[in-house]
């Protein structure tokens, strides 16, 4: 199958010219619609499709929640830290948002006892929802309650990622509070606004390589009934709360494929792309996204340093060995996060600006240039999983077998001893990661420019300190993971 | 004179939420009928998930462990800190360290673990020859209480074991 | 033909290779290599020292000690593994072949904290990563080239 530019009508706004190309290669706007391939679309159109999936991961969850309670406390040995610290978390970066953009959101099952409850159904479409369907404060309406919420997990990231208590705390606290706001508030809007890991899912799934989009966008314009955002008889109004005829990113999009069901005219599909993509989507752009942006970088060194680092006193205020030291711990990485980064960023956009003429405002140069740190930020993310799946993979196979360290063992490999997976090749996989996704933030970098400044010349001096920062970040990563 | 009873315990509230839960009953049951079978399918595998899963870890964990001791061990203890056990009967151990390796010795029963990796059950099996109380204790330095980490087996004879009542010849002790 | 993009491709070749030649006019000279002894205390949950620095071809002993339960030593790259019981001090020995910087961990459970207990190793000269940085310093400086061809091209055609 070839990559084909998508013969539709693209409104201006949302591609810059048609013959831009990442990396000099391949074309911004080349897409290969999935949909097409016989059995993807009746497979996502399928309520079954997304229930069966979720309900399975529902079983595990119970599972994980059991052990987290009464399984061993012995970290390896319980599945609650296994299966999501090293197998979950490492999927998500690796393989679910590059390549699948939100599709986690689609099966996952925290919420979907709330959804369950508020719909009043489970694979058939009920006609009014149950709950209170209040609607979300207009000024929480974007990632600021998220990033709070992600950095207050984050600074017990030491404690959450090793005791299997602490993870099902978290984990069952979600779920209880996503059920309740899924009764009073309307459809998916605790995934949308509240919930941790939808946070950088939603900013990192601009640079996955699959989207949910019309198929042709003068079809929806010509059609008035809004099935979509509505709802009709055959699907849910897009519970997300996103305008499917309207969507140009990925960032609130959770895969949940109902504008598929709801779309009378059969116009929504499943596209692959290049990565990136929304990235240089002009829309709805934001300092909370910028935000979630440095909150990610930022969280990536952190936990490389803390977790795979030499630095003993560091991992010591990580485990609370002392409150004094969290305490420091804690506030660093919030100074770190919320204060440093973005200064270091602001002093660079501030550079950026000079150089472009200031005829741009300062705010949407620091705005737009936040967007070029996410693959890098993403590729550092999956550098570190590298550090986490090779070494302690091998945990997997004894979990299968015994998951709460009772001893049991289901399917004998109860005694598959820790064994570390081309450790060899852990430095060359992470700087190969790193160099990655520096040449793409730096051509991510690029297409900001010209979108940001009117003229090329003017983008191209406004580019310079956006390169030496991005080449500084990179140098410092590759230093942290393998110097 | 019965009538009479049942009148009044109908007339008061414990009749009241009877008939109450009947009407829900009954109202669940007619709707159940009008909800289309995939949906009802959809439910039974969301019931079953819920209620089977922990009875499934349960029910298993228990049957596994029918003729098994758990002992923990923690810094710095053995859970249970006794155990009882029947002169000329199997006992059968299995022994998890909750922390760091830790060891397991009984001093006059042939059991020696010299290593516990933490998560990792090992499994002992011995009969006891001999009445008596059999101390077991930590063989691998485990911190600085490890010399306090000990715990006993209290072997009945096997007269005192016949001629008590059968629910004291059980080998479960938490 | 030979347009900018053909100059930008020469020019980040000539500052690759020139960095691969001096990485490796750098590796010609081997730094001295010696035998080293050195001592790790291995502790909940770190390794002290945390960091420790060879040359490579040197043949290295560790000995490897702790003081309050038992840990392990599993070298990357290495695949050295080694139990270190408390009070019972052990030595491994290698020869460090293989340049870079390699994460030494615990290999036996010791706490909550085991699978964060991590050293460093570091190999002279660190090859991975001076290639990084040639590769991010290369890369870095075509771009700022091309950047800088882009904002000076066109002000020329301007002025024309």
């Amino acid at each position: 199958m070839s990559l084909e530019a998508r013969a539709v009508d693209i409104p201006a706004e949302q591609t810059p010219e048609r013959q831009e190309r990442f990396l000099g290669v391949v074309p911004v706007d080349a897409r290969l619609e999935l949909t097409r391939i016989p059995g993807v679309r009746a497979t996502l159109r399928s309520r079954w499709m997304t229930f069966i999936p979720t309900t399975v991961n529902l079983f595990l969850f119970l599972v994980i929640l059991m052990a987290g309670v009464v399984g061993t406390q012995v970290g390896n040995a319980n599945i609650a830290i296994v299966f999501i610290w090293i197998l979950w978390w490492s999927a998500l970066m690796l393989l679910l948002v590059p390549f699948g953009s939100r599709i986690w959101c689609g099966v996952c099952p925290l919420p979907i006892m709330g959804e369950w409850l508020q719909r009043s159904a489970l694979v058939r479409l009920a006609a009014k929802a149950r709950g209170l369907g209040w609607k979300w404060p207009k000024r929480l309406r974007n990632m600021w309650v998220v990033n709070g919420v992600f950095l207050g997990l984050a600074v017990f990231s030491g404690i959450l990622t090793t005791r299997p208590w602490a993870t099902v705390l978290m984990l069952g606290t979600i779920m209880a509070a996503s059920t309740g706001l899924f009764l009073l508030y309307e459809r998916r809007t605790f995934c949308r606004y509240l919930c941790p890991v939808g946070g950088f899912l939603g900013l990192y799934a601009n640079f996955a390589a699959v989207e949910v989009r019309p198929k042709s966008v003068p079809e929806c314009l010509a059609h008035k009934s809004k099935e979509c955002i509505l709802g009709s008889a055959s699907g849910y109004g897009c519970p997300w709360l996103e305008q499917p005829t309207n969507l140009k990113r990925n960032t609130y999009c959770g895969m949940c494929f109902e504008c598929f069901r709801s779309c009378t005219r059969d116009n929504m599909g499943l596209f692959l792309r290049p990565f990136g993509t929304d990235l240089l989507v002009e829309s709805h752009r934001g300092l909370d996204e910028s935000w979630k942006a440095f909150i990610m970088l930022g969280a990536a060194a952190a936990y490389s340093a803390t977790m795979m680092g030499p630095w003993g006193w560091l991992k010591d205020w990580a485990n609370l060995r002392s409150l004094g030291g969290w305490a420091v711990f804690a506030g660093g990485l919030a100074v770190l996060l919320l204060v440093v980064l973005p200064a270091l960023h602001g002093a660079f956009a501030w550079a950026s600006w000079r150089l472009g003429g200031r005829a741009v405002p300062l705010r949407r140069v620091f705005t737009n240039f936040s967007y070029h740190l996410v693959p890098l930020g993403l590729l550092a993310w999956i550098g570190f999983s590298f550090a986490i799946l090779l070494p302690n993979g091998s945990y997997v196979l004894r979990i299968l077998s015994d998951p709460f360290g009772w001893g049991w063992n289901l399917f004998g490999t109860a005694h598959v001893p820790w064994t570390p997976v081309l450790t060899a090749w852990l430095p060359a996989l992470q700087a190969v990661s790193l160099l990655f996704g520096f040449v793409y933030s730096l051509d991510i970098a690029w297409k900001l420019a010209r979108q940001t400044f009117p003229s090329s010349p003017a983008a191209a001096r406004a580019v310079i300190p956006q390169i030496v920062l991005l080449a500084g970040l990179t140098g410092a990563f590759l230093w942290l993971f393998v110097g | 004179m019965v009538v009479k009873v049942l009148e009044r315990l109908a007339g008061s509230g414990l009749g009241k939420l009877a008939r109450f839960v009947g009407e829900v009953a009954g109202r669940a049951a007619r709707s159940w009928k009008r909800v289309h079978i995939s949906e009802r399918i959809a439910i039974g595998i969301v019931a079953l998930t819920l209620l089977a899963g922990p009875a499934a870890v349960i029910g298993y964990g228990r049957w596994v462990e029918r003729n098994v001791i758990t002992v923990r061990a923690v810094q710095w203890a053995y859970l249970p800190k006794t155990i009882y056990a029947t002169e000329g009967v199997q006992v059968r151990l299995r022994i998890i360290s909750e922390d760091v390796v830790h060891g397991f010795a009984i001093d006059g029963l042939p059991v020696k673990i010299v290593e516990l990796i933490p998560g990792k059950a090992e499994d002992v099996a011995f009969t006891p020859q001999a009445a008596g109380t059999y101390y077991y204790q930590c063989t691998t330095y485990c911190g600085v209480r490890h010399g306090k980490m000990f715990g006993q087996i209290i072997v009945r004879p096997k007269r005192q074991a016949l001629t008590s009542p059968p629910q004291e010849t059980s080998l479960q002790t938490r | 033909m030979w347009g900018r993009r053909g100059r930008l491709i020469v020019i980040g070749g000539a500052l690759l290779l020139a960095g691969v030649l001096l990485q490796l006019h750098l590796g010609a000279s081997p730094l001295a290599s010696h035998a080293r002894v050195i001592a790790i205390k291995a502790g909940q949950w770190r390794y002290s020292p945390g960091v420790i620095t060879v040359n490579e071809g040197d043949p290295v002993t560790l000995r490897l000690e702790t003081d309050d339960v038992t840990h392990g030593f599993y070298l990357d790259g290495y695949g050295l593994s080694q139990a270190v019981l408390p009070d019972r001090p052990v030595e491994v020995h290698f020869i460090a072949t293989r340049a870079g910087r390699w994460m030494f961990r615990c290999s036996v459970t010791c706490g909550p904290f085991h699978p964060y207990m991590v050293g460093w190793l570091r190999v002279q000269p660190n090859t991975t990563l001076r290639l990084g940085w040639v590769a991010v310093g290369t890369i870095g400086l075509v771009a700022l080239y091309a950047a800088w061809e882009e904002a000076r091209g066109r002000k020329e055609e301007q002025d024309q």
